[in-house]
């Protein structure tokens, strides 16, 4: 499975047009590589990389954090 | 990576330099019982693993165990001096890189004048060659070498990809709840879900952590906020704790639910058995009693020997003889009596007529005595001389009556009359019984023919249920015993089920209700806060929990899509599988049990599950399952890069399954090298092996030992002969 199929997968879930992440639209053009400048989206990604690189989950658990900072 | 080539010298039954060459599809190594299969898939497990399955053992044994009983006995016994090595490698093809590895093991002794000095370890080594270069070079690195291994069969699939026919029904044990899950985590991606989520977790947690610390410092009222983080700690651990419980109610509802499942199928079985077990009973009760009366019957045609005059039997001619002698001599004496009569009645008709002269005793006695005393008739007053006719005649007189009498005795010697009129009154009474003795013999001895036949038959219906009942049995690992506590047992488990769900249920509305509380709690720490929490914060908060739930749902709708895509996979394989078998029947489903796992069962079309279903059915599903599992995930390469290794895997359900086992192999994986008895026995199996379009064959071998197995006293002359037949 490539980041790109874990990413879409992710992007199945209502809740990011429920809450407003993203439209319909975007959502259909959006790719794991592409920034997106949606905070959720970006921290999904981190997780992704993060898992795919075989990365500890507390240092992705804590990029996260980080990125979210400001 | 496709298995290309394996090379055996002088490995166990394979004396000599052997080998076997393999393409895409499905190998298949043909040969009988004791003909080397299980040594060939030794082979591989040996250089992979370092170990060989002993069937005497019934475990796996490393080469420190072994020793020399890894090397051909055919090469021990022609070598007297010098090294003796049993070899086996394997050469691997990744398509991917288009490189080769060559993995071998090699044990080696040292002979001298035929002894064998053993030693106790096997050398491993791989040489790895891109294609485009014709050298290959030595891997020395153990690390790599043992990273090598792992891309060739990674570990958590070994179980799925290289097995032994005996080990399909423990590669998803239906007894542990999470073996298909599982077996789903190992054969699909759905354990990256799981640890993102984890990493979601702990995001979520810190940034909870970090909004907390942040509304504390912010608080109008230090020592309410205080009071209220402590109360809210409470909550939390209180929660924690329910959810604990929760979880473990959840597998205790699922281990009672799958019980009362696992119990409610065989309740059927044991209701069957107790039923069979019944008729048994009967059966037994009425042969029984067939073989009393049998028994009573022939007691009772010995009686009738007597009671029912079977001893006259044939004696018909010699009544009707005796009658018709009875009868001649009754109608004789009738005769000589009557001649008596009328010769009576003619002396006295002469006599009455002499008493006009004389009468009958006149003169009395005493004067005819003194008559013939005196030599004289009184009544003629002659002489009457002694001797002389008048003296005789007078003396007759005297004599007379005493003759009379002495005539009519001489009818017969003896008078046996009345002996034979008993006798012929006796053959009058029992004629009509000899009569009818050969029908009463007939009609006695059909009714002793027919109750034998009856016994027959009742025994042959009890063979008949007796059989029933060890194939229940032995289909549902039930005993005899067992079989009458399945009820029971099956009440037990149905109440420990619904008091799981009770409390599961309570603990649930706890959990709801501190939840509330906890928000309630958030509430009021948050009216405590003056000024402004950052927006960043805030922000991250927000974004952080969707993520959690985001990460949640996700892995719950990937995994349930997998789910049906695992069943509709599964059954598509069933359906292949079983189509040779018309009594298989039902649809696999994949139950979800209450803590989240899944367990496969065979349901009927309007989704009940279905009961009495047999052994091959239940490892056809396990098959199935597990094939599901593999071709769910084709496209994602599992099994474009691994094998299936296997020995005798069709030996557990028998033909009928053989050929479809084969058209899902060949779909499922990309290579599978299968050992099967099968095709050895059945030329027909045989034949639609190499032809059935549906079965995207590879190369087919068919292997005969030098010496048939039960005459292997001696095994230094074996060998393993291999012919290919495609």
């Amino acid at each position: 499975m490539t980041k790109e199929e874990l990413f879409k997968s992710y992007l199945e879930d209502p809740l990011l047009v429920e809450k407003n992440y993203i439209s319909t639209d975007r959502l259909t053009k959006i790719k794991i590589s592409e920034p997106s400048e949606i905070k959720l989206l970006e921290v999904i990604k981190l997780a992704i990389y993060g898992n795919m690189d075989n990365e500890p989950e507390t240092t992705t658990a804590r990029k996260i954090s980080l990125a979210l900072n400001k | 990576m496709i298995v290309e080539k394996i090379e055996l010298e002088n490995f166990m039954c394979y004396a000599g330099k052997n080998a076997f060459e393999f393409t895409e599809g499905i190998n298949v190594i043909i040969g009988d019982n004791g003909y080397g299969k299980s040594q060939l898939y030794n082979a591989f497990y040996w250089v992979m693993y370092d170990q060989i399955f002993v069937k005497e053992a019934d475990k796996f044994l490393n080469t420190k165990s072994l020793k020399s009983k890894i090397i051909s006995d055919k090469a021990k016994a022609e070598t007297n001096h010098g090294q003796l090595s049993a070899i086996v490698s394997i050469t691997f093809h990744n398509l991917e890189r288009d490189n080769v590895y060559i993995l071998e093991r090699k044990y080696t002794v040292d002979v001298t004048d035929g002894k064998i000095i053993e030693n106790n370890d096997s050398e491993f080594t791989i040489m790895e060659r891109e294609l485009s270069y014709m050298n290959a070079r030595l891997v020395n690195d153990e690390e790599k070498k043992q990273s090598i291994k792992t891309r060739i069969l990674p570990p958590n699939l070994k179980p799925y990809l290289w097995f032994q026919g005996e080990q399909v029904e423990s590669i998803i044990d239906f007894n542990k709840q999470d073996s298909l899950t599982q077996a789903i985590n190992v054969l699909s991606n759905i354990s990256r879900y799981d640890e993102i989520q984890n990493i979601a977790n702990l995001a979520s947690k810190a940034a909870n952590s970090e909004y907390d610390r942040e509304r504390r410092r912010l608080s109008k009222d230090r020592d309410k906020s205080l009071e209220l983080e402590n109360q809210k700690a409470s909550l939390l651990s209180k929660i924690e704790l329910l959810h604990k419980e929760e979880k473990e109610l959840s597998d205790n509802l699922s281990i009672a639910e799958e019980r009362c499942e696992i119990l409610l199928n065989k309740t059927g079985d044991a209701q069957k058995i107790n039923e069979l077990k019944e008729k048994l009973k009967g059966i037994k009760n009425l042969i029984e009693e067939l073989n009393n009366r049998l028994k009573e019957d022939q007691i009772s045609f010995f009686k009738k020997m007597f009671r029912n005059k079977w001893l006259l039997k044939g004696a018909g001619n010699i009544y009707e003889e005796y009658s018709e002698k009875f009868s001649n001599y009754q109608q004789k004496r009738l005769l000589r009596l009557a001649e008596i009569k009328a010769k009576q009645e003619i002396e006295t008709k002469a006599e009455k007529e002499l008493q006009t002269r004389l009468p009958f005793n006149v003169p009395e006695p005493n004067y005819v005595q003194w008559m013939l005393k005196e030599e004289k008739c009184l009544v003629c007053d002659r002489e009457a001389k002694v001797g002389s006719v008048a003296w005789n005649k007078i003396k007759e007189l005297i004599e007379r009556p005493e003759k009379q009498n002495s005539k009519i005795e001489s009818t017969t010697k003896q008078n046996f009359e009345s002996d034979f009129k008993k006798l012929y009154q006796n053959g009058i009474s029992l004629s009509d019984r000899i009569v009818d003795i050969d029908s009463d013999i007939s009609e006695t001895l059909q009714d002793r023919m027919a109750l034998a036949a009856k016994i027959r038959e009742e025994n042959y219906k009890f063979k008949k249920v007796e059989d029933q009942i060890q194939a229940l049995l032995s289909d549902t690992s039930l005993t005899l015993e067992g079989a009458g506590d399945i009820l029971n047992e099956y009440s037990i488990q149905n109440s420990k089920a619904k008091e799981f769900s009770n409390r599961l249920n309570k603990v649930i509305q706890q959990i709801e209700y501190n939840k509330s509380s906890l928000r309630n709690v958030n509430d009021q720490l948050s009216a405590l806060v003056t000024g402004e929490i950052p927006k960043w914060l805030i922000e991250k908060l927000e974004v952080l929990n969707d993520f959690e739930i985001i990460a949640k749902n996700t892995r719950e709708r990937v995994f349930s899509s997998l789910i049906n895509q695992l069943e509709q996979e599964a059954n598509t394989h069933y359906e292949v599988m079983t189509f040779g078998n018309k009594s298989a029947r039902g649809k696999i489903k994949l139950r979800q049990l209450p803590n989240g796992n899944y367990m496969p069962e065979i349901i009927n079309s309007v989704g009940e599950p279905l009961s009495g279903y047999n052994t091959s059915n239940l490892i056809l599903v396990k098959l199935a399952t597990i094939m599901a599992i593999v071709s769910a995930k084709s496209s994602q390469g599992v099994v474009d890069f691994y094998t299936l290794i296997t020995d005798a895997p069709t030996s557990v359900f028998g033909e009928d399954y053989t050929i479809g086992f084969c058209k899902t192999i060949s779909k499922v994986y990309k290579q599978s090298i299968i050992m099967s008895k099968e095709f050895y026995k059945n030329q027909e199996l045989r034949n639609e092996l190499l032809t059935n379009p549906d079965i995207r064959i590879g190369v087919v071998y068919m292997i005969t030992p030098s010496i048939p197995e039960k005459q292997r006293d001696n095994r230094n002359t074996l060998v393993t002969n291999i012919e290919r037949l495609n």
